[in-house]
């Protein structure tokens, strides 16, 4: 069932994410990329981590991508149809995405291993792994001087935002 | 259910899987149970409640005339039930049109990304106490996971396409603007709407809507004691989400007609479905938040009155489980109703009131909640009567600074001379009179 789930999540995935690179309209591309993160929240639920798959739709798809698309909706693009087309950016991309599929195919040990039975060593893994609570708990005790500095370089941008928009404060 | 319907309904489910019992016919069942409610029920009853009410509120009768039959000589009108029907037909025998320079593949999937997450909402909302079905106890909710509320939040970030791509996708600058507008109030609620809820998983210790509905068995644990000022907040938020009056700046129709201006026929009629849909998900959603869910409040929480229910609940299993599903439902519709008592009792906001409301008065109220919240927690150290007493008290205290600020905020107009940039339509006005005069 899960390897079921996974293929089609799989797929999914890399059919937005390759639809990105290739739709003219950044709208539609826009829309293809949150298929794309939407199925590998999908796969983020198959690896227990319930909580990085909540979030990658709420920050990724709920907001960043709301951004993408507010600027593409003010910038107002010209007709895509005479844009000039980069036909090598997409070659490019793919070459740097086969070499690093090869890559992680070659340092994976024993691949069988994953696509069967999950990740390996999930069912060593305590019953709340992934969740809201655990990793509540390990951002507030074990990695919480990254997490605060992560919160005060957020600040930062804030403020520069700020800064650059407002000329006059 | 008594053993002889068990027997038989475990020999015919004895030909299927156990799994698939639980797995598919279990949550098929309570997903076509949720839509026949929404979809069935509240959502055909919106568009006459919507005309029904205004008219009273406005002090007219209302629709009336709409009738299939005639019984004795007298068309059969009940209360102008049948204008839902007319209204559903009307929606969908219209003239589809489509403009010639939209986008036609993200014009027809905008209504739908709209629908979906609407929908989705329901997924993690307990609808009922969890039943005894012979050997099995199924809870009343289709989905009891892990991320609970956040769940909630992720789907419906996933709503504001809906806008942003029907007005994009239109090729109409009314359109677009009204999809600014509508994708800026989005985001800007959509902060304060999260924000609202840390308080309440601070007090629950849980961010499953099915826990928190537990905890909520005694009536002065119900959230809208413990967290008065988020709910006033929630709720506003979650108004503003919807875009309904006083927040339809994004379909104001006396400047741009909004988002959906192309749309005709059925597919304005999937946005104001949309619309009639995410109402009853609001409600659903602050009867489990804040209203007790499904419980039936003992009002004290004393044990001979406890003893009292759990006998009750013991000796007649189904009348327990009747009252409480109707409590819930009761808690539901008057959640519902109120919506629609704001939207006809307010007009619309300004956009800078709009944006001023949201970022300058909710967010730091929301984010004053967590803070008072999260001190109120620590004082009690651990202590949960204390703790629930605390922030009871700070929540008193929070509503009284909300009301006394709402009264500072309401400063008298200077006459003349205009205050530096209070009131903007005020300025500009002043303005425009200053120009004519010379």
């Amino acid at each position: 069932m899960d390897v079921f789930v996974f293929y089609a999540a799989a797929a999914i995935t890399l059919l937005g994410a390759s639809m990105v690179l290739v739709l003219a309209n950044p709208l539609r591309a826009a829309m293809a990329l949150i298929l794309s993160l939407g199925a590998l929240s999908v796969i983020y639920v198959l690896l227990h981590a319930q909580f990085v798959a909540v979030m990658q739709l709420l920050v990724y798809a709920g907001a960043i991508i709301v951004l993408f698309v507010f600027v593409i909706m003010l910038l107002n693009l010209e007709d895509p149809k005479t844009r000039r087309s980069w036909p090598w950016v997409a070659g490019v991309f793919t070459i740097i995405g086969g070499l690093s599929y090869g890559l992680a195919r070659g340092l994976m040990v024993d691949d069988n291993q994953f696509i069967t039975s999950g990740p390996p060593h999930v069912n060593a893994l305590s019953k709340d792994y992934g969740t809201v609570e655990q990793v509540g708990r390990e951002i507030m005790t074990t990695f919480v001087l990254p997490f605060e500095m992560l919160s005060v370089l957020l600040l930062v941008a804030v403020v520069g935002a700020v800064v650059i928009s407002k000329k006059r404060l | 259910m008594d053993n002889v319907m068990c027997s038989q309904a475990d020999k015919f489910l004895g030909m299927v899987p156990y799994d698939w019992t639980m797995i598919v016919i279990v949550p098929v069942a309570k997903i076509l149970f949720i839509i026949a409610v929404i979809i069935g029920l509240y959502t055909p009853l919106a568009t006459l409640v919507e005309r029904k009410l205004s008219a009273a509120m406005q002090d007219r009768i209302g629709p009336n005339r709409a009738y299939i039959i005639k019984v004795g000589g007298k068309p059969l009108t009940i209360f102008g039930l049948f204008h839902t029907m007319a209204d559903a037909l009307k929606m969908f025998t219209k003239e589809w049109t489509t403009p010639k320079s939209a986008d036609k593949f993200l014009f027809y999937l905008a209504p739908v990304i709209g629908l979906v997450p609407a929908l989705l909402t329901f997924a993690v909302i307990p609808f009922g106490p969890p039943i005894q079905v012979c050997d099995r106890v199924v809870p009343l909710q289709i989905a009891s996971i892990n991320v609970g509320v956040l769940f909630i939040f992720a789907v419906g970030s996933m709503g504001v396409y809906s806008a942003a791509l029907a007005g994009w996708a239109s090729n109409n600058k009314m359109a677009l603007l009204g999809a600014l507008r509508a994708s800026a109030q989005s985001i800007s609620y959509e902060i304060t709407f999260g924000l609202t809820l840390v308080g309440l998983m601070m007090v629950f210790h849980t961010v499953r809507l099915d826990s928190m509905v537990a905890q909520q068995v005694d009536l002065l644990h119900w959230g809208v004691f413990l967290q008065p000022l988020a709910l006033v907040l929630f709720f506003t938020a979650a108004m503003a989400e919807n875009k309904r009056i006083p927040f339809d700046l994004p379909e104001g129709e006396s400047e741009i007609v909004g988002y959906f201006v192309e749309y005709s026929s059925m597919g304005f009629g999937l946005f104001m479905t949309t619309e009639f849909i995410e109402m009853s998900a609001i409600a659903f959603l602050t009867t489990a938040l804040f209203f007790g869910g499904y419980t039936v409040p003992t009002w004290v929480a004393t044990d001979h009155s406890f003893a009292m229910w759990n006998v009750a609940s013991e000796l007649w299993p189904a009348a327990f489980f009747a009252i409480q599903m109707a409590a819930f439902f009761f808690k539901v519709t008057v959640l519902w109703l109120f919506q629609f008592v704001v939207r006809w009792a307010l007009p619309r906001f300004r956009y800078d009131q709009l944006m001023r409301l949201g970022w300058r008065i909710m967010l730091p109220l929301s984010l004053a909640n967590i803070a008072v919240t999260a001190i109120a927690i620590l004082a009690a150290d651990g202590d949960a009567a204390k703790g629930t007493e605390y922030v009871m008290m700070t929540g008193l205290v929070m509503i009284g600074l909300f009301v006394l600020s709402l009264f500072y905020s309401r400063k008298p107009r200077q006459s003349g001379d205009s205050g530096h940039g209070h009131d903007h339509g005020h300025d500009e006005q002043q303005a425009t009179v200053a120009a004519a005069h010379h």
